[in-house]
């Protein structure tokens, strides 16, 4: 998958960004190929959803430049147009428009923007349903459905704008146990099929399954980079080690 | 995480100037608007006189001239029936919250009566009809009437904020082994105070406000004062504006007060 | 005083408290009955008062009172439909992107929120409407269909004669009514969750379409049951344009309590014709409000 020989499609250099006096982003260097994998992990506040959020324009960086998809986003200016939908997003806590049923909820952007017919969107957003195994639930509303379920409908949503990269932040972090594993095996069917994937994800199983790149994050910095086996069991840095030490001891007492 | 956007430091300072500059320039248009409207009509601009009007000299002393008097008057009114107010209100959210029949059915048909009657009209009543009736003066009226408005809308207020905390915390307490007295004076009430404090003062806002209708019983307050001055020198523009400004001042501190702590309040809350 | 332990619970018993109750009650009932028929020795005379409203004008037509009440009606709906508009202008010219139309928009709310009404009705008298309608051109309009005043109109916008006076009320309710709107429409679209705006922003919806399928739908919902409320107190608001001689109800009631002596009645009548309206209005808009609302599953 690791394709050298192409441009990558989300190139970041040097960037940097605050938060009033607060620099959350500090110099930040990371490309993506087409069809990687690349999760992003580290403690809370050390800026993992503030650079995913600077890729589809959420947020801007304040130096530096971001290019993704051969498009050029200046600092301090937000141009969702220029990506149009070829970016989505999968946010911890889902969001679904709650006053849509789940078909709904998929079909909007479709039918708005890429102009697709009613009945085309349907059938659209049927496959993408049956893609996330919840092909029974297009009638109902978001809050008649499990967290778990909530999360696959949200990640159904973004696929039905058959985005070319796809934003996953903390996915499984407001889910119940039991439903974890429901939505990282869809999001792992989503990477085997080749689409361009940055998550931030605490999931090391998801990681070592899917990802071809781990990148750990520390106070708006990347500390550390690479394969993930390498990361989990081999970190070369301390601060790593100390944040991987947490994680595996709570999940060994867990 | 409130904010929406992200500011570098220069960003900020650019954009504090620019909110301050576009200020400045509706305040420019604002004025021209008022002065050009008044020259339509000849009106003559006589802003030196209001001086005379607030601050008096009388035998070399200054004192305090007849809109400051009217001034005191509003406020002494509004102090009174927010006193009046509370009382009510807090027994009015008690009385909703009790299981005596005859209680509920007092409170609700108060505040009923209050909510789908005009202010105006009350006063009217008050005045005309309850006033004469039972040998009131016009004060204890005034009073009487902002009092039993203001009431009735406090009410679902303090009972909104009796209702409002959480069950898990007199279950905390009563886990805890606190005696009554004790979960009320230390764990119930200051929360109770402290999230009722920003909507009361709104309310002490909403009185200040509606103090001024009772200028139609010829009540010297702010307003009456104010109308009486014009009747007397024809000052229109300088007059009204004068006395908008004086309200305002004094509404709009106490609602900015009520936000900020209302806002700060909730940010606690987040952390 | 025992507070109930849950805001449904339904264990009414008669207690200590009802007893007491119902003896001040009854002690205040005697005493006011007492003050009037003895004290002030008041002379009712409901008959009277009843004939006074219901007497037709010289010409046989709507009894005076009527007028009013109907003029007090038809003051409240046309504020109401201005004031929406003006207020859902304000209300999202409070989210612009353009910020001179921000600032304007919020001073606009806070002032009025802040004065008191009665001096912005002044201040309005004198100023706005001296200079506002003769602006409008409506005399003009006025002098032209004096003459042949249809049906129609006369429904809808009264007597042409009137229509000026008229005017100066709507005009006055709907700035006050369209500051009160704006902010509910303000709260309204500022309760939906930021999650909602990023997540119709990924999805790649243009702005409009975020508004039309996203937030407003959402919105709407929360905005709905405080603006049945706002309505009412338009209503109620509505009286205090009586004192810039706008004839609504409450002006009618002065003219009738004067000139027929009958103080006591009148008012009571007058206070009682508002107390309904107010009280079918809300029946009749919590009713709407729940057709409109049960619509929207709003996430648990
Ligand atoms: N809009 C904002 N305004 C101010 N500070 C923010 C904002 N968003 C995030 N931050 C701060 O930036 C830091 C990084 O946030 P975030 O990117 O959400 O971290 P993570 O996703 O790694 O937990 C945190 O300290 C957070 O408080
Ligand atoms: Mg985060």
């Amino acid at each position: 998958m690791n394709d050298t020989s192409t441009p990558p499609i989300i190139e970041v250099g040097h960037v940097n960004k605050w938060f009033g006096d607060f620099q959350v982003l500090r110099d930040i260097n990371l490309d993506v190929r087409r069809g990687e994998c690349v999760v992003i992990c580290g403690p809370s506040g050390s800026g993992k959803s503030t650079l995913i959020r600077c890729i589809n324009r959420l947020e801007t960086h304040d130096e530096g430049t971001v290019r993704v998809n051969g498009i050029e986003l200046k600092a301090g200016e937000r141009h969702t147009k220029s990506l149009g939908s070829s970016v989505g997003m999968v946010f911890q806590d889902f969001n679904l428009f709650p006053h849509m049923t789940v078909m709904e909820n998929l079909t909007l952007a479709p039918m708005r923007n890429l102009k697709v017919s009613k009945s085309d969107a349907l059938v659209l957003g049927a496959r993408y349903l049956d893609r996330v195994h919840i092909g029974d639930q297009a009638d109902k509303y978001p809050a008649q459905l499990s967290g778990g379920q909530q999360q696959r409908v949200a990640i159904a949503r973004s696929l039905c704008m058959k985005p070319e990269i796809l934003l996953f932040d903390e996915p499984t972090s407001a889910l119940d146990p039991e439903m974890i594993r429901e939505v990282l095996d869809v999001m792992s069917e989503v990477a085997e099929e080749g689409i361009t994937m940055v998550c931030v994800s605490h999931e090391m199983g998801f990681a070592k399954k899917a990802a071809d790149k781990v990148i750990f994050m520390d106070h708006g910095e990347i500390v550390e980079r690479g394969d993930p086996d390498v990361i989990f069991h081999n970190p070369q840095h301390e601060r790593t080690r100390a944040f991987l030490d947490q994680i595996l001891h709570y999940e060994a007492t867990a | 995480m409130t904010a929406s956007s992200s500011w570098s430091n220069r960003s900020r300072l650019r954009t504090a100037a620019l909110a301050w500059g576009q200020s400045l320039l509706l305040a420019a248009a604002a004025f021209w608007v008022v002065a050009n409207g008044a020259e339509r009509i000849n009106y003559r601009w006589q802003w030196y006189r209001i001086s005379d009007f607030l601050i008096a000299e009388r035998d070399g002393v200054l004192t305090a001239g007849p809109l400051l008097d009217g001034l005191l008057v509003t406020l002494e009114i509004s102090f009174y029936s927010l006193v009046l107010t509370l009382i009510l209100g807090l027994a009015t959210a008690l009385l909703r919250l009790s299981l005596s029949l005859v209680g509920r059915a007092l409170a609700r048909g108060y505040i009923e009566l209050i909510r789908n009657t005009p202010l105006l009209i009350q006063l009217y009543i008050m005045y005309f009809v309850l006033g004469p009736i039972l040998g009131w003066d016009r004060i204890t009226t005034a009073v009487v009437s902002l009092g039993l408005f203001q009431g009735a809308y406090t009410a679902e207020i303090i009972r909104a904020g009796l209702l409002a905390l959480p069950r898990g915390q007199r279950e905390a307490c009563h886990t805890l082994g606190l005696t009554a007295f004790d979960s009320y004076r230390y764990v119930i009430l200051p929360q109770v105070v402290r999230n009722m404090l920003p909507p009361l003062t709104n309310e002490a806002v909403s009185l200040i406000k509606n103090s001024s209708i009772v200028s139609v019983i010829a009540i010297f307050d702010l307003t009456t004062v104010g109308r009486n001055i014009i009747a007397d020198t024809f000052l229109t523009f300088e007059i009204w504006l004068t006395v908008a400004a004086i309200y305002l001042i004094f509404t709009i501190s106490l609602s900015t007060l009520s936000d900020t702590a209302e806002r700060r309040m909730h940010a606690d809350v987040r952390r | 005083m025992a507070l109930a332990p849950h805001p449904r619970a339904s264990r009414y018993k008669f207690s200590w408290l009802d007893v007491i109750l119902l003896v001040a009650l009854a002690a205040v009932g005697t005493w006011i009955w007492f003050r009037s028929s003895i004290g002030i020795a008041y002379d009712w005379n409901w008959t009277e008062a009843f004939e006074t409203i219901n007497t037709p004008d010289r010409d046989g037509g709507t009894p005076y009172f009527y007028t009013g009440v109907i003029a007090t009606l038809r003051l409240s709906l046309w504020s109401a439909m201005i004031a929406t508009m003006l207020g859902v202008l304000i209300g999202l010219g409070r989210r612009s992107g353009i910020s001179s139309i921000r600032v304007v928009c919020s001073s606009y709310i806070q002032m009025i929120r802040n004065m008191p009404p009665l001096v912005f009705i002044f201040i309005f008298y004198f100023f706005i409407s001296n200079q506002l309608i003769p602006l409008l051109g409506l005399e003009n309009l006025l002098r032209a269909s004096t003459d042949d005043q249809s049906y129609v109109s006369g429904i809808l916008f009264g007597p042409a004669r009137l229509w000026e006076n008229l005017l100066s009320g709507v005009l006055c309710i709907s700035f006050i009514g369209g500051a009160y709107i704006a902010e509910i429409v303000r709260a309204g679209i500022g309760a939906i969750p930021r999650g909602q705006w990023e997540a119709a922003e990924s999805l790649g919806l243009k702005k409009l379409d975020r508004y039309r399928f996203v937030i407003f739908p959402q919105a709407f919902a929360r905005i709905v049951p405080p603006l049945t409320g706002q309505y009412i107190s338009l209503v109620k608001d509505s009286s205090i344009v009586s004192l810039i001689s706008i004839q609504e109800l409450t002006f009618v009631g002065t003219e009738i309590a004067n000139s027929s002596g009958l103080i006591f009645e009148t008012w009571i009548f007058v206070g009682l014709v508002y107390f309904l309206l107010c009280l079918v209005l809300s029946l009749g808009l919590r009713f709407v409000e729940r057709r409109v609302t049960m619509h929207f599953h709003m996430a648990a």
